[in-house]
């Protein structure tokens, strides 16, 4: 099981591309997926929960993944959530 | 026959049947997911359902049930219905980008609402002016739970009429 704060680098917060993406990474590895925001958590393959996060740019994501491609998946969700951080 | 009524009211029926059905959110065209130009939708990652091409910009809740997102810019938000079907009516593509501006929400979220209540106000015209494609999805996110789901598109809709039965 891997464990990482990740900032929020979306200048739009979460929203549904974002949130979508997170879904697709779910659902093509194998891995169980976990937000968890200011004490909410969401399942990673589930879009709506995802989204109830509201979390916005600059905000501290803690990120839980695991199983089999956790490592994978990991990076993936760092590449959704960080990669627009300037 | 009127204690036949009210028993059908009281299991949750109307005139379909029980059939369970989601309405156009607004008036306009509706067409097939596949036709929306945005992969995040064509592709039914969200899951599927019907877009309207709208033609006014008074947004209403497509069944009764509960706010569960609503988005602060105003452009999406999500109603799990009292069936259990949690639906997103996102308005317009890449419309999160305007933060708001054109956009008057009117429910927050944990709101109940009816269908036909007003969800969002939008100012479509602007938003066409300022080069978004107004295209408004309404997905059905747990469609797996509804395996018998049809799908009407290829008219013309007014707001209300029956877009998808689950």
């Amino acid at each position: 099981m891997l464990k990482r704060k990740v900032i929020l680098g979306d200048l739009e917060g979460i929203h549904a591309r974002n949130s979508a993406k997170i879904v697709m990474i779910c659902r093509d590895m194998e891995a169980f997926v976990k937000l968890e925001y200011m004490g909410d958590t969401a399942d990673g393959g589930n879009i709506l929960e995802i989204m109830s996060l509201k979390a916005r740019y600059g905000d501290e994501i803690l990120v839980t993944t695991d199983g089999l491609q956790e490592q994978k998946a990991m990076e993936e969700i760092e590449k959704v959530l960080g990669d627009s951080m300037i | 026959m009127k204690l036949f009524g009210s028993l059908k009211k009281l299991l949750g029926g109307k005139e379909g049947g029980g059939k369970k059905e989601i309405l156009a959110p607004v008036s306009g065209r509706a067409i097939p997911m596949k036709e929306v130009a945005d992969p995040t939708f064509s592709q039914e990652i969200l899951g599927k359902g019907v877009a309207i091409v709208p033609t006014e910009g008074v947004i209403v809740a497509p069944a009764s049930g509960e706010v569960m997102v609503m988005f602060e810019t105003g452009h999406a938000v999500s109603i799990k219905t009292d069936f259990g079907a949690e639906i997103i009516v996102h308005v317009g593509l890449d419309t999160v980008n305007l933060k708001g501006q054109y956009f008057k929400p009117h429910v927050s979220q944990g709101d109940k609402v009816k269908a036909g209540d007003v969800l969002v106000e939008v100012e479509l015209e602007k938003v066409k002016e300022a080069g978004y494609d107004v295209t408004t999805p309404v997905i059905i996110c747990n469609t797996p739970s509804f395996p018998n789901m049809v799908c009407h598109s290829g008219m013309e809709v007014k707001a209300l009429d029956q877009i998808i039965e689950l």
